[in-house]
Formats: structure tokens, C-alpha cells, sequence
């Protein structure tokens, strides 16, 4: 009964950012070796396992490709949530957390839709169409630098917060677009294989090295998100300090 | 086109087999990744020194 308001002020707690900053010293390391850890198993299930009888070993792709994309969306619905924690409560650790989110999504986006043309090339004999999938997955990704240039753009660390937090919101509308638009539209990609209804048409051998790439990068993001943080949270503190001082120097010259 | 009659990768026309594609797509995430998590690292690392310096600084403030 009173673990409700237990976990509500460990939630509260972690908002803090001191109170972060001292968790993410202690996070840090155990998910860093966790990510080498997964890492070290998914390259080498990824590697040993059998070959698909069409594909061949170009099956291995997918490996890398699927969790990045996976990444890609996790990454803007986490976004998308610290968003809505920075518009409603003006919490800053939510607008530091959705900031620092856009980068790594960006990098997951392009990852997934580089080895997807990488894929592609072999399988389709082309490197790009614009079907429903591919296109939604690039309007993503022009999304996350779009959000990027945002925040560079705007001096006020206020004001970018609350643009970029609407358009973040609003942009989400895309994420169940890319998810489902191998369904509703007739498309060159192939549709959902693992996160469907039915459960996973893949067979064990490639679902283990795949379930297990899944589990590393979202061991890597989660490593680079708490890092992230933890570095934007520094970085705005000295951004106080040197303002504090630049203030204080102008005041003792007049 | 069997392995003995392809041309070199990085000479002439670029003519890929399957080993090639699923390398470049690895090499790609791989290098992709790392330089995101040395980019977060050293930024980490610059700002940790920053703020070190300045509480050093302040330190003595704080002991008078």
C-alpha cells in the first residue's frame, strides 16, 4: 500500500538534477559493461548462426539493422514523453532529457536507414524507393535534425525548450505511421516479423541473435542517454557560472 | 558471378557480394556508434574537468 507514494518520491528524487548526477556516477559503469557484455554475445550469435536459404548471409543485416530502428522510434517516444514533462510541469530535467535525446536519435535514424539500403541493394537490386516505410523513416530522421537546428538556433534554453517540446509533440504522429505503414500501404518493405499481434514469424535461430542485438542497443542508448544527460546537466551550470562572472566583471568595470 | 571472377572491390567498376554488403553495414553501425559514444565520453570528460576546477576554486572560499 505505501509503495505508490514510496516510488513517487524516488521518481520525484531522480528529477532532481543533484540527485541524478549522483545516480548516473553509480549507473554509469554497470551499463557500459552491460552494453560491452550484450555486444560480445549478439555479434557472436549474429556471426554463428545459420544463413537464410534466400538471402544468404545478407540475413545478418538485420541484426543491425532492425534494433537500430527499433532505437530510432524508443528514442523519439522518450523524447516525446520528456516533452510533454517540460510543456505541463516546466520540469528542466525533462527538457535536458528531451534535448540531449535528439542527437542519439538522429545517429540510430541513420544507421537504420543506411544498412537498410545496404540491405536493400542485394535483396531489392536498389539502394532506395519511396515506399511508405523507407519514406517515413527518412521524414523521421529529417525530424531529428530539424529539432537539432531548433535548439541551436534559439539562445534562450527556455524558449527552445517549449518550440521544440510543440513540434516534438506534434511530430510524434509519425511514430505509429512508420510502425504501421508496412500495413496500411502496399509497400516494397517487408511488414512486421517480430512486434506483431500473431507473435514473431522469425524462426529461433535468427530471433536469438536478433532479440539479443535488440537488448545491446538498447543497453548503448540507455548508456548514452543517462551520459547525455548527465553532460547537459553540467553544461548548463557552466553556462550559469561564466554568465554569473561575465555579469559580475561588467559590473565591477562601471 | 562466382568469388574467382569478381573484381577487386576498390579497383575499376565497384561490383559488391553479399560478404561485402553485410561488412559495410556492420563497419558502418559500428563506426557510427562509437564516435557518438567517444563524442558523449570526451564531452563528459570536459565538462567533468570544468566543473572540478571551479569547485577547487571555490573550495578555498568556502574553508576561510
Amino acid at each position: 500500500m505505501s509503495s505508490i507514494p514510496h516510488l513517487k518520491n524516488a521518481i520525484v528524487g531522480l528529477a532532481q538534477p543533484a540527485r541524478f548526477l549522483e545516480l548516473s556516477e553509480r549507473l554509469l559503469p554497470a551499463l557500459a559493461a552491460l552494453t560491452a557484455f550484450c555486444f560480445a554475445i549478439g555479434l557472436y550469435l549474429s556471426f554463428s548462426s545459420d544463413v537464410d536459404y534466400q538471402q544468404g548471409v545478407t540475413v545478418r543485416i538485420m541484426y543491425v539493422h532492425v534494433p537500430a530502428a527499433w532505437m530510432a522510434m524508443l528514442c523519439y517516444t522518450t523524447m516525446t514523453a520528456n516533452a510533454i514533462g517540460s510543456l505541463v510541469w516546466r520540469h528542466p530535467l525533462a527538457d535536458v532529457a528531451a534535448r540531449v535525446a535528439a542527437p542519439l536519435g538522429a545517429a540510430f535514424t541513420f544507421v537504420s536507414l543506411v544498412t537498410g539500403a545496404i540491405w536493400g541493394k542485394p535483396m531489392w537490386g536498389t539502394w532506395w524507393v519511396w515506399d511508405a516505410r523507407l519514406t517515413s523513416m527518412f521524414v523521421l530522421f529529417i525530424m531529428y535534425l530539424g529539432i537539432l537546428a531548433i535548439y541551436r538556433a534559439i539562445d534562450d534554453p527556455a524558449r527552445a525548450a517549449r518550440v521544440t517540446a510543440v513540434l516534438i509533440v506534434v511530430g510524434f504522429v509519425n511514430i505509429p505511421i512508420i510502425k504501421f505503414s508496412v500495413d496500411w500501404w502496399n509497400t516494397l518493405h517487408q511488414p512486421a516479423s517480430v512486434l506483431r499481434l500473431g507473435g514473431p514469424a522469425l524462426d529461433v535461430e535468427f530471433l536469438r541473435p536478433l532479440l539479443v542485438m535488440g537488448v545491446a542497443f538498447s543497453a548503448l542508448f540507455a548508456t548514452l542517454y543517462v551520459a547525455s544527460i548527465r553532460n547537459e546537466i553540467w553544461r548548463r551550470k557552466l553556462i550559469r557560472h561564466d554568465r554569473l562572472a561575465a555579469k559580475a566583471a561588467a559590473h565591477r568595470e562601471t | 558471378m562466382t568469388g574467382s571472377q569478381q573484381k577487386p572491390l576498390l579497383t575499376g567498376r565497384l561490383e559488391m557480394n553479399h560478404e561485402h554488403y553485410v561488412l559495410a553495414a556492420y563497419l558502418l553501425t559500428f563506426v557510427v556508434m562509437v564516435t557518438a559514444t567517444l563524442k558523449v565520453w570526451f564531452s563528459g570528460r570536459r565538462y567533468r574537468r570544468r566543473i572540478e576546477a571551479l569547485a577547487r576554486r571555490r573550495q578555498p572560499r568556502g574553508d576561510r
